[in-house]
């Protein structure tokens, strides 16, 4: 996997309409966006296109992106969480994750932990601020939080998961990421 | 947490309902502050993906894109009513044979890579955008060269205005004049020893409107028409 810097350089080229950095960008970062893809659309043909889609709206917006605003994984990323999300609300077709444990817990498991070798290009600095504010939250949140950001899980999903209303799932999201972003700013100060 | 932070958390975990989502999507388009929200959320989240854990797409999906992507006589941009300068249409191609020389002459010295091998041989790249993010003009420059390759986009001048492109010392954090844009079709300057070494030290690019032959102060106007981070992209350090 390449760093930062390397992904930029592909984006930036691009932006100049270099066809053969498209393509180099696509063979380093295809395999990854389409594993994001898939944990939200959970299925193959439906990841493939979220990842088609994708790639020709980084194509067409790589001018107009901004290191200074966010960093190219996180670019990247972004752009196929919410084309998956689209699709996800477009095809309406959740095929009962909520009893799809197997593949939950994959995904689960393979959320970013702080207590493995790190072989993948972010940094350990974010994953362990992230995974400390993350256990400063009850059981319930993080896993809301987990479900919905890596598999898309709607309110009404994480509500009949926990077996309580979509408004309550709301509130614990709310107040989640209440205490997450002060953990977080103030961990960023702390740090800085 | 104000209702934007609430809002943004969600739009990024995904939770928000189909109306919620679309109102987001809405008001990211003149929000700055929402948006900066939703830009935190987005970066501090991140790490919650390993970018180890990977699922090989279909060959076949590579291929649709690489079909939707090739250049064609008419592109989906072309339906603006901006009038493109001439020379975009040829600037691929120009760019492609510039750029097979250089590789060539890479090859040669034997400091080009095989990754890159098809690719630019890029140094530095600054992407300028105006205040409201658009980005007006792709700067890309070349070491061996020293070139300077433009990429222009939608800038309207008075008839009586230049361009001019200043550098940002991270050094001295001074302001610098790189080069003056008397042709809005110019798609690339070569540059100086003194002015390659200003690429080198900037930290961005600024370019601003000026009066006919450039700032007469030495120092840029008032009328910044974009500006952009200057990113250094070779990890080798060419000697001039």
């Amino acid at each position: 996997m390449q760093n930062d810097d390397k992904l930029y350089q592909l984006i930036a080229r691009c932006a100049i309409r270099d066809q053969h950095a498209l393509e180099q960008l696509y063979q380093t970062i295809a395999p990854y966006l389409n594993h994001v893809a898939f944990g939200i659309v959970k299925s193959e043909d439906l990841s493939n296109d979220v990842v088609q889609e994708a790639f020709i709206q980084i194509w067409e917006n790589a001018a107009s992106y901004r290191v200074d605003k966010s960093k190219p994984i996180t670019w990247l990323t972004s752009i196929v969480r919410y084309r998956a999300l689209d699709r996800l609300a477009k095809e309406k077709r959740y095929s009962d994750p909520i009893n799809n444990d197997s593949d939950e817990d994959n995904v689960l498991d393979n959320v970013a932990s702080t207590d493995r070798p790190d072989k993948t290009m972010m940094r350990s600095q974010d994953m362990d601020i992230l995974g400390k504010c993350m256990d400063t939250l009850n059981e319930r949140t993080k896993h809301s939080i987990e479900l919905a950001y890596l598999q898309g899980y709607s309110r009404d999903e994480i509500a009949s998961r926990f077996n309580t209303s979509a408004n309550t799932v709301k509130s614990w999201l709310r107040r989640g990421a209440s205490r997450l972003k002060q953990c977080l700013e103030h961990n960023v100060e702390v740090t800085s | 947490m104000t209702d934007n932070d609430n809002n943004a958390f969600e739009y990024v975990v995904g939770t928000l309902l189909s109306d919620e989502r679309k109102a987001v999507e809405q008001s990211l388009k003149h929000d700055e502050a929402l948006e900066a929200d939703v830009h935190f959320w987005e970066q501090q989240l991140q790490p919650l993906h390993s970018t180890a854990n990977t699922r090989q797409p279909k060959p076949s999906t590579w291929s649709a894109i690489q079909a939707a992507t090739a250049p064609r006589s008419t592109t989906p941009h072309s339906t603006t009513t901006t009038t493109k300068p001439r020379w975009l249409t040829w600037l691929p191609w120009g760019l492609s044979a510039a750029l097979s020389f250089a590789f060539l002459l890479m090859l040669n010295i034997g400091q080009f890579s095989t990754a890159d091998k098809h690719g630019l041989p890029i140094d530095y790249v600054a992407i300028l955008s105006d205040d409201t993010g658009s980005a007006k003009l792709t700067a890309v420059t070349e070491g061996e060269t020293q070139h300077m390759w433009l990429r222009w986009q939608d800038i309207e001048l008075e008839q009586d205005q230049d361009l001019q492109i200043w550098a940002l010392s991270k050094t001295d954090n001074e302001i610098r004049s790189v080069a003056v844009i008397d042709d809005p079709e110019v798609d690339h300057i070569q540059l100086s020893d003194a002015h390659w070494r200003l690429i080198k030290d900037a930290v961005s690019l600024i370019l601003t409107a000026e009066e006919e032959g450039g700032s007469a102060l030495d120092e840029p106007s008032d009328i910044i028409v974009a500006q952009g981070i200057c990113v250094r992209l070779s990890q080798k350090d060419k000697t001039t």
